[in-house]
């Protein structure tokens, strides 16, 4: 079993590496005259020697690591699906491995919500005490963040990034292998939280409660300053490889809209995500080292905290939903059979809310207790980008207008899409409003805005792709029926849980608090309720995702009679991606223009059917 | 101008600065005026470094061979 | 036909590739020291505190003095000169070292403890620093291995110039810290 013996050589030299970090601290310690082991000072060194020993195990040391030392590199090659559990170069099998880990990482999350909702269902306390009832909502944001920050970028864009402009692979692609591989430390490191106590400061990490609450949080800032780590060097390959590996005749004018979301996404992620990082850095320091950059007596400061934490954490919401804005104006296109309109103004939308993102970061802290005078440039700034958010839309719905629609399941879910960010947009002007903010901070009024937005916007984007290119990622098809049925009862479910949570929120009910007023008691067993339905949503998901994949039908190379380049090879793609390079010579969403043509292979004896694609 | 050359006269130039620099700290008093010659400074030594040691602009031109 | 020139493409390409990006690792570290430095001004404004100051200008320009001998190393690489390059990276790693250890002389004599604020942001920037520092070090000793075992040429040496790229990206990061922490 080549996918055993992979994943067991990266889990014992990992041990090797967590035991030989415990030692080198024993020993320090040991001559400096401390106690050999210190939890949080001994898992931090383990860890970080046991990460080492893992990349290198799980097959670094072959494909790379060896080049270090003037050694031949070579590649454990494994056939058919054991693959997956191998350090690949292969961006396909990469992006399958991010889809896979992700879905299971948001199903796992999801089954917190649940539990969560559980305990919410009466006033009081019924199946957790308050301890348990933060750990399980701490896990369950943080685990939500990684999978809302990961699984489109990391799953889809890895997949179809190098695809669409026609490139082999991505610019690095042993880079590559090496971000998805520090994924499933950090997933261990967040599942093994609740063993050391549970984290209990939510996924912010506020100081101070982060700095003296037990050692689970050395295992959070760990897993998150690695998680940093994957999301940086992925968007650096990311941007390279659109910048220097588009096909000839790929221009910035004729780049699909979805590979243009995640260059903009990219450059997001490279340039905040050493915000949480460092804030994370900062509350390790001040733990293991009794360091003072949050403790006020001796001159630190929380708020330096905040500041650093949303100077990513802001913008790490629109390398969250961007993705999403990217595939559902790609399907929206594909499936009005219409160009995209206002493709250029889209474009400039993306790029306007990459400029304007940056400085937006304190409308998290308007009652944070930061200078006053910082609230009127903040509340205008984060206004300020519904203007270009809105040309996503304008581009949305202009496409849409007048199309002739063909309602397949991706389609709905990116209609879907465009309704919910609206609603949480809507509801995103009430908190980025001073004077409303200051009543709606910190109740389930922001969690009912922050889950349509990321969800709504997000997540159902995430779906809208997963259903729009299962046939091309699996070579077979999806059943139609299964996955509308999903899309409806996830709608209307997820519709109904947040819209009506709202309410309580205005009532003043405070989130990531175990208990609240008996009066309030119906409306959150309503809530409560509709989120059940909504969680069972994803059984019916499932389901059709592992039957499809083993049994579903053998789906075409392009059942969408789509234009963009990656529809014109077969289902699944081969591993070189394609036999003959392409050349590209027009805009990829003419759809209906006469004598159009997106891409061609020059090489190939024929032109493969559907690169005119002109109905 | 040969490649030795520059990094003999760079030599010369960082030093200086450095010792301008730690000038200004020992003599200038007003707050905003040494701020702002020590970013002055500081700039003056990073960008020949990152144009001349670092060859930055081979990023847009291409190698040179 | 066709293809060979879209071989001779594709390696001319990869270094070109290799060069941006590891200018946008360096322009995301830039941000990385760029938090720590806002941490710095947002806790103690301008103010400084009574440091060595001969130390930091010594220190400061020794590691200024390892750029140059860097540059030194690459371009003798260029000129297919192995020996000198071999001799210039060795100068290179000892000044590296001795700037190590002039860090780790200011942190024994400190005045102030890391309990407090500014001791807080002086140890956490330095010791993020010197940990690349040292990290460089050690690329530079892997390179000058490979080097001494007759690996690169005029032709081939993107190790070297991509681990010099690093130590002078190292070296401006210093040249930032030491006014914020020392001048300022
Ligand atoms: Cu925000």
């Amino acid at each position: 079993m080549y996918a055993l013996f992979s994943i067991a050589g990266g889990l014992s030299t990992g041990l090797i590496g967590f035991y030989l970090g415990l030692g080198l601290v024993a020993i320090v310690r040991g001559i400096t005259g401390h106690d050999a082991y210190d939890e949080q000072v001994s898992i931090t060194i383990g860890y970080v020697c046991g990460l080492i020993g893992w990349l290198m195990g799980i097959g670094m040391w072959g494909a790379w690591g060896r080049e270090w030392f003037g050694l031949r590199t070579y590649w454990r090659k494994a056939p058919g699906w054991q693959r997956y559990f191998t350090f690949s170069p292969d961006h396909k099998v990469i992006g399958i491995q991010y889809l896979v880990t992700f879905i299971v990482v948001f199903l796992l999350a999801g089954l917190g919500a649940m539990l969560m909702r559980w305990e919410l269902m009466e006033s009081g306390m019924q199946l957790f005490n308050h301890d348990q009832y933060n750990a399980v909502m701490s896990l369950h944001g943080i685990l939500m963040v990684a999978v809302a920050v990961a699984a489109v970028i990391g799953g889809l864009g890895n997949y179809f990034v190098p695809l669409m402009i026609g490139a082999e692979d991505m610019a690095f692609p042993r880079l590559n292998a090496l971000t998805y591989w520090l994924v499933p430390p950090v997933a261990a490191m967040l599942l093994a939280t609740p063993f050391l106590g549970g984290i209990e400061h939510g996924w912010t990490a506020y100081p101070p409660l982060s700095v003296v609450t037990d050692s689970s949080q050395i295992l959070f800032g760990l897993a998150v300053i690695t998680f940093g780590l994957t999301s940086i060097l992925g968007g650096l390959n990311f941007i390279i490889t659109i910048i220097y590996m588009r096909a000839p005749g790929m221009t910035w004018g004729r780049l699909p809209i979805f590979v243009w979301s995640m260059f903009v996404t990219s450059w997001m992620a490279l340039l905040y995500t050493q915000g949480f990082a460092v804030a994370l850095l900062m509350v390790l320091l001040d733990r293991i080292a009794g360091m003072s950059f949050f403790n006020a007596e001796a001159g630190g400061d929380p708020l330096l905290y905040q500041h650093v934490f949303w100077f990513y954490s802001h913008p790490a919401v629109y390398i969250m939903v961007l993705p999403g804005f990217g595939i559902a104006l790609e399907v929206i296109s594909h499936f009005s059979r219409k160009p995209l309109f206002a493709y250029r103004y889209a474009v400039g939308g993306l790029l306007g809310i990459l400029g304007l993102g940056g400085v937006v970061w304190a409308h998290h802290m308007f009652t944070s207790g930061m200078p006053n005078y910082l609230h009127g440039p903040f509340l205008v700034a984060t206004e300020a980008i519904s203007i270009p958010t809105g040309l996503v839309f304008l581009a949305a719905l202009g496409t849409i207008w007048m199309g002739r629609l063909w309602l397949r399941t991706p389609m709905l879910f990116g209609l879907a899409v465009i309704f919910n960010f609206a609603c949480g947009g809507v509801t995103g002007i009430f908190l980025a409003d001073v004077p409303t903010d200051i009543h709606l901070q910190d109740t389930y009024f922001v969690v009912a805005h922050f889950h349509y937005t990321i969800v709504g916007g997000e997540i159902f984007g995430l779906f809208a792709g997963i259903y729009y290119w299962f046939p091309k990622m699996t070579g077979r098809m999806y059943n139609e029926k299964l996955a509308q049925l999903h899309f409806w009862w996830m709608f209307i479910s997820f519709n109904v849980t947040f819209f009506v949570m709202h309410w309580p929120g205005i009532q003043g009910m405070n989130r990531r608090i175990a208990d609240y007023p008996e009066s309030l008691e119906n409306v959150n067993l309503f809530v409560s309720i509709s989120a059940f339905l909504l969680g069972a949503s994803f059984l019916v998901f499932i389901y059709n995702m592992i039957y499809s994949w083993i049994r579903g039908p053998v789906a075409e190379a392009n059942p969408w009679a789509a234009r963009t380049i990656e529809w014109q090879v077969s289902s699944p793609p081969p591993v070189e991606n394609f036999p003959e390079p392409p050349v590209v010579r027009g805009h990829p969403y003419d759809y209906g223009v006469p004598g159009s043509v997106h891409a061609v292979f020059p090489g190939a004896a024929t032109i493969p059917a559907g690169a005119g694609g002109g109905q | 101008m040969g490649s030795y050359r520059i990094g003999w006269i760079m030599a010369v130039w960082l030093i200086v600065l450095i010792f301008v620099d730690f000038s200004i700290a020992q003599w200038v008093d007003h707050d905003q005026l040494r701020f702002s010659l020590l970013t002055i400074g500081t700039l003056a030594e990073a960008i020949p470094i990152a144009y001349y040691f670092m060859h930055i602009s081979r990023v847009w031109q291409g190698e040179v061979h | 036909m066709a293809a060979a020139t879209h071989a001779a493409h594709a390696t001319h390409d990869s270094l070109r590739i290799k060069r941006a990006g590891l200018w946008l690792f360096f322009f995301s570290e830039t941000i990385l020291f760029g938090l720590l430095m806002s941490a710095r001004f947002f806790l103690e404004g301008i103010e400084r505190e009574h440091l060595d100051q001969a130390l930091g200008v010594g220190i400061t320009s020794i590691l200024v003095t390892s750029s140059v001998t860097a540059y030194m190393a690459e371009t003798a690489i260029e000129h297919d000169r192995r020996s000198d390059a071999m001799w210039w990276l060795l100068g290179t790693i000892a000044l590296g070292f001795i700037f190590a250890f002039g860090v780790g002389y200011e942190w024994a004599t400190a005045e102030f403890t890391r309990h407090e604020a500014f001791g807080t942001v002086f140890f956490t920037m330095t010791g993020v620093h010197a940990a690349h520092v040292l990290s460089g070090v050690g690329l530079l000793a892997l390179v000058a291995i490979q080097l001494g075992r007759g690996r690169f040429s005029s032709k081939d040496h993107w190790p070297i110039s991509g681990t010099i790229m690093y130590w002078h990206f190292v070296d401006i990061v210093w040249i930032f810290f030491y006014p914020t922490l020392y001048l300022v």
